[in-house]
């Protein structure tokens, strides 16, 4: 019993020791990746999700309780995206400092643009529809901006001796994002921020031929533009921000609702619908089966193409920036 | 919801906020041993529960007014201990008799202590053992005989849970084992009535099953189980004397198709035998389920 007792104190010493950085936790490689870019050296950070999975599932195993436990801060997608598992980890793992509405507790979502906010009541019926609007808003480069820049204001306040850091990390993530989105030449010469404003009032367009800049588009911006107006059928409505941002159209989902699994009698209308519209690109996540989009891409000529939208979902896609880049120039390429 | 009527299967005050890791709870609760017992129905793979559990516990486990304290201890893996005192009253293992002539005693008469412990296997792999010691007063009061007994009754349990994560849609290749052992020793020797002086009435039983489900396809799973009880089943009563009883068996299969994130369809049939009075009996089980959850997205313990 004394030599139980003497190796629970030790192990528990061993874990206080750690405390070197700031112990961040998100629940999902998006976050954790852009967080990175904010924290820099400052904080240890690690995801529960592996990018791999479904992110509406998981079992809350007891490693991320343990994890939880020893977090000094927690990071979530929020839009009731983690509904069906953060409760669970946050509960039983007993860390108040973390409890949602604390100061450490962050919602990325605060301040990102939200899509699809249901204007009547949601039930049952209408599938998993989430109240609160989309959840999958890191798919607009805007978003991942918009998060930075919370993670960044919230950090800062509850750490403000590491303010300024946070905030030359952020600095060079928005320009590293920027220059992706729109190129090095027009970031340079019209600086990302009234890029930004722009294309948040729809308006970029206008903005370039004002400037005389229309040619020098550059990043996606400069690889989607072509294909602006184009539709594509996508398996669930995960892409919606991504389409919105880059004028596609992606109204048109594998499945009859949000989570309702592909049906025969759905498909073949799909079908129909997707050669009026001339759908050239069939568009899904690696870890839904390929079924149901070979069946429309056999009868339609539309291709099939599978990429991650979460960090770490594929090789290519190690980073949150490669990964939206891996996202672009595949889409692209089939269109 | 039975034939009895409605009724709340648990009532929790729980904090939320204690300190070094500790959690209270208080009211109507699930006893937190074992895995299965703390579970609702609902979350349930098969659509009942295993012998060993309507032997040692009833059809509603073990369940009553108590009071819970956990404590997740501050190791690099987890570790969760617990202990809970019941007021007492559970007609297989902890019963409380009403009968005039039986002692009274006065709650709590039900103690437990369990442990849950896992290592952290990485993003695929999920493990928990766990160990169960209940101990508590328990009555059997026999209305032809016009005689009763009172006296102790513990259980000891273990139990582990494996779950593997393919990390696919809807649970596709997801795979997960798990089971439970509980023995449990009577020693009964507070004699009432037509069966004073009689001997210490004693019974030491035991039983165990083991489960595995399989998600063969998106949305579809399939399940065995095998359900044993009194591999240990020696009594002594003052009725028959010692008895060694026989063991029952059961094999099980499930098949569960989730229509949608709220409903689900599942078809259950299984094959026991029986230890009976008679000798061996056995008998084929069929059931179908429909499930449909109301209410707020709902978020499942592992």
């Amino acid at each position: 019993m004394k030599t139980l007792t003497l190796m629970l104190l030790a192990a528990a010493c061993l874990t206080n020791a750690q405390a070197a950085g700031i112990k961040i936790v998100t629940t999902t490689t998006d976050l954790a990746d852009i967080t990175r870019a904010v924290a820099g050296d400052l904080a240890e950070v690690s995801s529960i999700t592996t990018g791999r999975e479904d992110p509406h599932t998981l079992t809350a195993k007891p490693g991320f309780i343990v994890r939880a436990r020893d977090a000094d801060v927690w990071i979530r997608i929020g839009m009731e995206l983690e509904i069906g598992w953060e409760p669970v980890i946050l509960r039983d793992a007993r860390n108040p400092t973390i409890r949602e509405g604390t100061p450490h507790h962050i919602d990325a979502s605060a301040h990102v643009l939200r899509l699809e906010v249901p204007t009547q009541r949601v039930t049952r019926d209408q599938g998993d529809v989430h109240p609160e609007g989309n959840p999958h808003y890191w798919l607009d480069p805007l978003n991942g901006r918009l998060v930075a820049a919370t993670i960044s204001e919230r950090l800062s306040a509850l750490y403000p001796e590491h303010k300024a850091k946070f905030e030359e990390n952020l600095r060079r993530f928005e320009r590293d994002l920027d220059t992706r989105m729109f190129g090095a030449t027009l970031v340079e010469s019209l600086g990302g921020e009234s890029l930004w404003k722009a294309a948040a009032e729809k308006r970029l367009e206008a903005l370039l031929a004002e400037k005389g800049a229309t040619d020098k588009a550059g990043g996606w911006y400069g690889t989607m533009r072509p294909h602006q107006g184009k539709t594509l059928v996508t398996y669930h409505r995960s892409w919606v921000y991504l389409t919105e941002r880059f004028g596609l159209l992606g109204d048109l989902q594998l499945e009859p609702k949000p989570g309702i699994p592909p049906s025969a009698k759905h498909l073949a209308s799909l079908v129909s619908e997707a050669e009026a519209r001339k759908v050239r690109v069939i568009l899904q996540e690696p870890f839904y089966t390929l079924k149901a989009a070979e069946f429309v891409a056999s009868r339609t000529g539309a291709k099939v193409v599978v990429v991650p939208t979460m960090t770490g979902g594929a090789a290519e896609a190690g980073s949150y920036l490669e990964m939206l880049d891996n996202v672009i120039r595949k889409v692209s390429a089939a269109l | 919801m039975n034939e009895e009527g409605a009724g709340f299967e648990e009532a929790v005050l729980q904090t939320t906020s204690l300190p070094y890791g500790l959690t209270f709870s208080g009211g109507k609760i699930k006893s937190g041993i074992g895995r299965l017992n703390r579970q609702h129905a609902h979350a349930w793979d098969f659509l009942d529960a295993p012998l060993v559990y309507r032997a040692m516990f009833g059809d509603e486990g073990l369940s009553g007014d108590g009071v819970q304290l956990t404590w997740l201890a501050p190791t690099p893996f987890y570790l969760l201990f617990g202990t809970e005192v019941f007021n007492g009253d559970n007609e297989q293992s902890f019963n409380v008799s009403d009968a005039a002539e039986m002692p009274q005693h006065d709650a709590p008469r039900l103690y437990t202590a369990f442990l849950k412990t896992g290592p952290d296997l990485g993003p695929n792999h999920a493990l928990q053992f766990g160990l169960s010691a209940l101990s508590g007063r328990h009555q059997v009061w026999d209305e032809d005989a016009e005689a009763g007994v009172s006296g102790e009754s513990r259980i000891f349990g273990t139990d582990f849970v494996y779950k593997y994560d393919a990390k696919r849609a809807h649970g596709e290749g997801d795979w997960t084992v798990q089971g439970e052992y509980f023995y449990r020793d009577q020693n009964l020797g507070d004699t009432v009535g037509a069966w004073q002086d009689m001997p210490t009435w004693t019974a030491q039983q035991d039983g165990y099953y083991v489960q595995s489900l399989y998600g063969f396809l998106p949305r579809w799973r399939s399940g065995l189980r095998w359900d044993q009880v009194g591999l240990i089943n020696d009594v002594r009563n003052p009725e028959e004397g010692s008895l060694s009883c026989g063991d029952s068996y059961r094999l099980t299969a499930v098949l569960e198709w989730k229509l949608s994130e709220f409903s689900l369809l599942r078809a259950q049939a299984g094959r026991g035998w029986y230890a009976t009075d008679d000798g061996r009996e056995d008998a084929l089980e069929c059931a179908l389920q429909w499930e449909v959850t109301f209410g707020k997205h709902g978020a499942h313990d592992f």
